[in-house]
């Protein structure tokens, strides 16, 4: 199935950083950092991948007065979204000829 | 003679001194804080560029928390901070209006709701917890004052997340803890947010 927006360089780098830790939970400057995005090109394709439900919204669970700052929001990728997003990886590679080791599945098999 | 004008020269001196290291101190004070404050006023003007039923959302609980986080995590580190933060923020405020557009997919709420009157809590027509007015809003506050974000403690109420969904509920419209996620349900499928 196509993702419901394309697929560009910058949500290929989004995704790959998504994927780096499938069940984590990840934060807009974290992903920033480990995609290499500016916050103005990260949180357009964070709010597309929400969208679709690839990805999933939540309010950080702190003690706020402990902690010295407001909650944040993370973000989860959905089971669903983490098929497709290494779908969109791999067939991404596929595209450019590239032979790493992006598989449409984790080892062990479809989530 | 000579020697009480070289003392009071010495004196004028010292007075000069002091009240120069005072004014240096007080003025790199200022721009400190100044330049403290700039991500977040870089950010506030972001915020006037977003249209105003995602400034809540956006601003207030996305954008300002994790501005806060970075700061938070700079500190003592007065540079990396404002490098950091300005940059954090400057992306948002030029990009504003594109990252309208793709909330525009995803979030729909209004920021506040319209008259609420304890009477439109009706617990018998939703079979889900329901919340009073006293459980909700903060002591002495009024139901003209409430908005949106009143609902986010509900979803660290342990009812909510081991029992179910709980609903708030006004004349017209019912509100989930997870709201966004059911709205944006709500306005792609046609369906209420919630069964009643």
């Amino acid at each position: 199935m196509a993702p419901p927006f394309q697929i560009t360089t910058n949500v290929a780098r989004v995704l790959r950083a998504l994927l780096e830790d499938p069940a984590g939970q990840h934060y807009g400057y974290a992903l920033m950092k480990a995609s290499g995005l500016k916050s103005g090109a990260l949180y357009p394709i964070l709010a597309r991948l929400e969208a679709a439900e690839w990805l999933e919204g939540h309010r950080e669970n702190i003690d706020e007065a402990a902690a010295g700052r407001p909650a944040r929001r993370y973000y989860t990728l959905t089971a669903d979204g983490a098929v497709h997003a290494r779908h969109a990886l791999a067939e991404l590679h596929q595209a450019v000829g590239y032979s790493g080791v992006i598989r449409p599945y984790p080892a062990g098999g479809a989530a | 003679m000579i020697a009480w004008q070289i003392l009071g020269g010495l004196f004028g001196l010292l007075l000069l001194f002091v009240v120069f290291e005072t004014l240096k101190n007080m003025i790199a004070q200022e721009s400190e804080t100044r330049l403290e404050r700039l991500p977040f006023v870089i950010l506030r003007l972001a915020r006037r560029r977003l249209p105003p039923e995602h400034r809540e959302t956006v601003h207030d609980e996305e954008w300002l928390p994790e501005l806060a986080a970075i700061v938070h995590a700079t500190d003592g580190l007065p540079i990396s901070r404002l490098i950091r933060g300005v940059d954090f923020a400057i992306g948002l405020l030029f990009n504003a209006s594109e990252i309208s557009q793709a909330l525009g997919l995803s979030r729909h709420e209004p920021s506040t709701l319209p008259s609420v009157s304890p009477d439109g809590i009706d617990a018998t027509e939703v079979p889900f917890r329901t919340y009073t007015a006293g459980e909700i809003l903060p002591n002495g506050a009024d139901w003209t004052s409430f908005t949106i974000s009143h609902i986010h403690p509900l979803r660290r109420d342990p009812s909510v997340t081991q029992e179910g969904p709980g609903y708030v509920r006004d004349r017209s419209t019912r509100f989930h803890p997870n709201y966004v996620r059911d709205r944006a349900l709500h306005d792609r499928h046609g369906e209420p947010p919630i069964d009643g």
